[in-house]
């Protein structure tokens, strides 16, 4: 039995869109003959600069422009076709939502475009300003938010109907590392329950943390198309991450390699924890001093009815067992490298004569050395040494 | 302030009690029961005598009854012994005896029956009584259960503070004002809670028009109209000269009143419409709505809805103020005795009823007759000697034309009197079968010119019906001025036809310019009446909305491909043609470019000049042939003059604005919508 291929979600071959003026003068070639897929239950991501296209892609993806040659289907239909978006939600680079509503009227406003029942709008509505952490604002104006805020409630609209296709363009943009964050959980919630989603950005931290394949365009072309592994591997250098060594312990690994490879340790780094990190250890600390805001307030988990649906916990529970995580995954991709297995036997000499963990960790306490090859001369310039070895001389 | 506001939020938490609702409910019964319960009951004591009185007047012993009235002055009818004025009597009583109008001999005969504290025109119809009683309760039901319970508690808070100073200061009229005020302003506020109870459906058009509905009521754009509106009606009495007669000044809040009202609608009405669909282009909101599944045209629907109804929600309020302030404003003072009461009467029988019209048939030229007076012309101008026989068809035409307005408007004339003979012309109108048998007396209205008399002098004419000089009525005129005269019912013939012979009173001296009276054809007809205000006045109001939706979908579909300034303005400018469409039609009579076979092409001045005419002439036809319908319908003319506004022009009004204009101008936008791009490039140049 020959199984068959699940259409994908859109599909586009030899895409275009010109822009002309009055005089159908050509004023832009937004997108030019452009092929790529978007397959059911993956995360693909559109790559790229400013003008370089993925917003005419998205808005000829939605309908909201035509294209001017090429194919492009959406669910197996023109992208004009009313009964497609019935599956789709949509978030634009910037929330264009009524000043006038507030976010119960908001997200009730369009649940009754997609012919959602009162019951159903109003349990989604209350999820999802939990999940936004909009809930105590609920019934003032939206054009009194932040731009942080109406990009929440934003955020919230685009998954009122619970889509199966989720486009996203800049979801980020305006959001705190906090939101920024929660965006990522969501697409990866989202992701387990084998929705698809289209992620534009410029952001590329966004894009390597949760996307399975990506397009990258320049000047309305696609200039590099793959998963993210194959775009990202690096086959030319190999990093090991290990707890804090003793520079006796580099300079003997140093030989090893030497004597192994016959190349150095080309750099030596103490990792730092990243900033998104240290930002949301923070807001948590004073979120557990109980410290007043005006803005969002603790964001809820992902709305439950975007996390379950009726009758699929067994499925929900299988998928939560299989959910990858990025970190994980990143230890995944590392693993795969080939010649980093080739090489396990000289990790293996590196280890025996590393000293052990509880022995280190009281080494880490000491102050750190420099490495012997960095130029000390150079740092303490920069530094302003030179002024004071001036006022040394001096005094 | 923060214990306000605490008390506040206690009042806003128990006005949603149950038990306050329950309590708040039977308080409202109660006290609209206990106003309205002895009106009731004076309403049906006064209905019961009323119909004793019509009774005895049109049963057996009717005409006794009625001679013994008009030989005594009193009548005994149900041991009650009932009068009317002695100056009176000439305008109860026709000629042969019988009385001119019913109804409104008993209203003068129970009028000393009505309570001051009772308005007069409620108590007449006990079931317009239970009407307003039903109105009043629901009303207070709905603020009730809507849970606008302490709002309306601080607007009569507020309301009252206002009122009570202008008790103070001893202004009744700003007491009315204020009070109106804040009614029509809560009143607002209930209907639009109401309305959007009502279009709380999940359906989509119903959800588009919600939002329309709350954009107009939190958008200072249409606000600052809907709330000029519902000051300006309670301010409009301010106008009004207390020393006009009665009729003058209920004509004048009709027209103010129901003329501001369609004003401010329609400019509302198209600064919204063109609003919610172009802003919405402008600042991209409509991306979020349209990669929704929702159609192109049940959004543009959705938004042609909601500005229906919310014109709906304001000529409701409007309509009812209107109303209720007219039969206020009827039972004002009037001037004392008889002329105060003819007031009242005309008032009743020439303004505040539905009145059909009939206008003189006068019989067709022969042709040949015309032929003759034609050839007579041609021989008798000299300047047309040089044709000889060869004479041009459209110099005989032109002369044909000129003889048919002159002799069209001798038919229009009566000649002054001669030797003391008056100068006579009949009339006859042939399509007063509705009339024919009815109960209320008909009323002739004339407006005569008498060559070139001065506007402020008086003159005198006559009517005699039917040839019949015993029906002689003689009136005095003011040149260029309305005047009515009331013709008794019974003088329409059975085959609906009544003849008047106008005699013109005006001796004239030799010399003179003055002496022949004439009017232009709508300036003298019979009007009889063919329904009730109320129901006329309901049938205005739908007219209003009709038109106005048609604005809407013109302003809506405008917004589709232009700019919010630009929509706005061509939308009004094709209102104003609209408007202007009956006077633009009349204006096309008489703006005939050359026929083409009569034009010297060889001068280049002249034939471009002709083709420009012929193409402003092909834009004013086109205008006509499109926009006439809407000028046509206006019911605050036929409002202010009694007229009837029939369900027949409301269902053609209806089909023609609402169903194929504003179903044209959707789908047109629809056009525009499905072609249009949406989103626009946003990224550099290539």
């Amino acid at each position: 039995m020959v199984k068959q291929a699940t259409p994908p979600i859109v599909e586009a071959v030899g895409l275009s869109k010109v822009f002309r003026d009055f005089w159908m003068r050509t004023k832009a070639n937004a997108v030019d003959h452009i092929d790529f897929e978007i397959r059911p239950g993956e995360i693909f991501g559109l790559l790229g600069p400013n003008g370089s296209g993925k917003s005419t892609t998205i808005k000829m993806i939605l309908g909201l422009l035509h294209k001017t040659s090429g194919r492009l289907v959406v669910f197996g239909k023109a992208p004009s076709d009313v009964s497609v978006k019935k599956h789709i939600g949509f978030l634009p680079e910037e929330s264009y939502l009524y000043r006038y509503l507030n976010p119960v009227e908001t997200l009730d406003y369009y649940g009754r475009l997609f012919g959602l029942d009162r019951a159903t709008r109003r349990s989604r509505t209350d999820e999802l300003l939990e999940m936004v952490g909009l809930t105590h604002v609920a019934h003032r104006a939206i054009g009194e938010f932040s731009k942080g805020m109406t990009r929440r409630i934003g955020i919230a609209q685009a998954l009122i109907n619970d889509p199966e296709f989720l486009i996203l363009d800049e979801p980020t943009s305006g959001l705190d590392p906090i939101g920024t964050k929660q965006v990522k959980d969501l697409l990866l919630n989202l992701k387990a329950r084998n929705k698809t989603i289209l992620l534009s950005s410029h952001l590329l931290s966004d894009v390597q943390d949760v996307c399975d394949r990506m397009v990258m365009l320049y000047g309305g072309k696609i200039r590099a198309e793959g998963t993210v592994e194959e775009l990202l591997e690096d086959t030319n250098a190999t990093v090991i991450r290990a707890p804090r060594l003793k520079p006796t312990t580099i300079d003997r690994i140093e030989r090893v390699l030497q004597e192994e490879e016959g190349v150095g340790i080309e750099q030596v780094s103490q990792p730092r924890q990243r900033l998104e990190d240290l930002f949301l250890d923070i807001v948590e600390a004073a979120r557990r001093e109980h410290v007043e805001t005006s803005g969002v307030t603790e964001t809820g988990r992902t709305a439950d009815f975007l996390r379950h649906q009726e009758g699929d916990s067994l499925i929900d529970s299988l998928v939560s067992e299989t959910k990858i995580e990025p970190e994980a995954r990143a230890v995944e991709r590392t693993q795969k490298q080939s010649d980093v297995q080739a090489k396990g036997d000289v990790l293996d000499k590196l280890v025996e004569a590393t000293p052990e963990p509880e022995q280190r960790a009281t080494e880490v306490d000491d102050a750190p050395q420099a490495p012997k090859n960095v130029d000390e001369s150079m740092i303490e310039g920069l530094l302003g040494g030179e002024e004071k070895s001036d006022a040394g001389e001096s005094s | 302030m923060s214990g306000l506001k605490r008390l506040h939020r206690v009042l806003m938490t128990l006005q949603t009690r149950f038990w306050i609702k329950i309590l708040a409910s039977i308080l409202c019964v109660a006290g609209c029961s206990a106003y309205f319960a002895p009106m009731l009951v004076t309403s049906y004591t006064y209905a019961s005598d009323a119909r004793g009185i019509a009774v005895a007047f049109t049963g057996p012993e009717g005409e006794r009854f009625i001679r013994t009235l008009r030989e005594t002055g009193s009548v005994k009818i149900d041991d009650e012994v009932r009068s009317i004025p002695e100056e009176l009597a000439p305008t109860l009583f026709a000629e042969d005896g019988t009385l001119v109008d019913l109804n409104f001999t008993m209203f003068i005969m129970l009028r000393d029956n009505v309570p001051d504290w009772a308005p007069g025109w409620l108590l007449q119809q006990p079931t317009t009584t239970w009407i307003f009683y039903a109105v009043a309760v629901s009303w207070l039901l709905f603020i009730v259960w809507m849970q606008l319970l302490v709002p309306f508690v601080y607007t009569c808070a507020g309301t009252g503070a206002l009122v009570t100073v202008s008790w103070w200061l001893d202004s009744r009229d700003a007491m009315f004002a204020f009070a109106g005020i804040g009614l029509l302003l809560f009143t607002f506020v209930l209907l639009i809670r109401l309305v959007s109870m009502v279009l709380s459906s999940p359906e989509q058009i119903m959800a588009v028009a919600h939002t329309v509905i709350r954009e107009a009521s939190r958008s200072r754009i249409s606000l600052v109209f809907i709330v000029l509106l519902l000051v300006l009606l309670p301010l409009l009495p301010f106008w009004l000269d207390p020393d006009a007669p009665l009729r003058h000044r209920v004509q004048t809040f009709i027209s103010r009143s129901i003329g501001a009202t369609f004003v401010l609608c329609a400019c509302m009405t198209i600064v919204l419409a063109c609003a919610t669909v172009a802003f919405e282009i402008r600042d991209r909101q409509i991306w979020q709505i349209m990669t929704k599944p929702v159609s192109k045209f049940r959004y543009l629907l959705g938004k042609w809805l909601g500005v229906v109804v919310l014109n709906a929600v304001i000529l409701t309020i409007a309509g009812i103020s209107t109303f209720l302030y007219i039969q206020y404003l009827r039972t004002t003072d009037v001037a004392q005795g008889v002329q105060g009461d003819l007031d009242r009467l005309a008032v009743r029988e020439e303004v505040l009823t539905a009145r059909s019209s009939d206008f003189p048939v006068y019989e067709p030229i022969p042709q040949d007759v015309l032929n003759d007076l034609v050839d007579q012309a041609v021989v008798n101008d000299p300047l047309n000697d040089r044709y000889g026989e060869n004479l041009p068809d459209y110099i005989r035409r032109g002369i044909e034309r000129r003889l048919e307005r002159e002799l069209d408007f001798t038919r229009r004339t009566v000649p002054p009197g001669r030797n003391g003979e008056p100068g006579a012309r009949t009339f006859v109108f042939t399509g007063l079968k509705d009339a024919y048998g009815g109960s209320s007396p008909l009323t002739l209205r004339y407006r005569l010119m008498l060559g070139d008399a001065e506007e402020t002098d008086n003159y005198s004419v006559g009517f005699v019906f039917n040839e019949n000089m015993d029906t002689l009525q003689v009136r005095e005129y003011v040149p260029t001025m309305s005047h009515f005269t009331l013709v008794p019912p019974n003088l329409v013939l059975p085959d609906g036809s009544l003849r008047v012979t106008m005699l013109n009173l005006y001796e004239q001296v030799p010399g003179e310019s003055i002496g022949r009276i004439y009017f232009e054809p709508d300036d003298f007809e019979v009007l009889y009446k063919v329904g009730g205000f109320e129901a006329n006045f309901l049938r205005a109001m739908l007219v209003m909305l009709i038109k106005l939706g048609f604005l809407a979908g013109l302003g809506v579909c405008c917004a589709t491909f232009l700019s919010f300034p630009v929509a706005c303005l061509s939308t009004f400018t094709i209102f104003m043609a609209a408007t202007l469409g009956p006077y633009l039609a009349w204006s096309l009579e008489y703006y005939v470019p050359a026929e083409a076979n009569r034009v010297d092409w060889s001068n280049i001045g002249v034939a471009i000049q002709w083709v420009f005419e012929m193409g402003i002439r092909q834009i004013a036809r086109a205008s006509v042939f499109m926009l006439e319908a809407f000028g046509q319908y206006r019911p605050t003319n036929d409002l202010v003059n009694g007229l009837v506004v029939s369900w027949g022009t409301v269902l053609g009004g209806f089909l023609r604005l609402a169903v194929i204009w504003s179903g044209l101008t959707l789908v047109t936008g629809w056009l525009v919508l499905r072609k249009r791009q949406l989103a626009i490039y946003s990224g550099g140049q290539s």
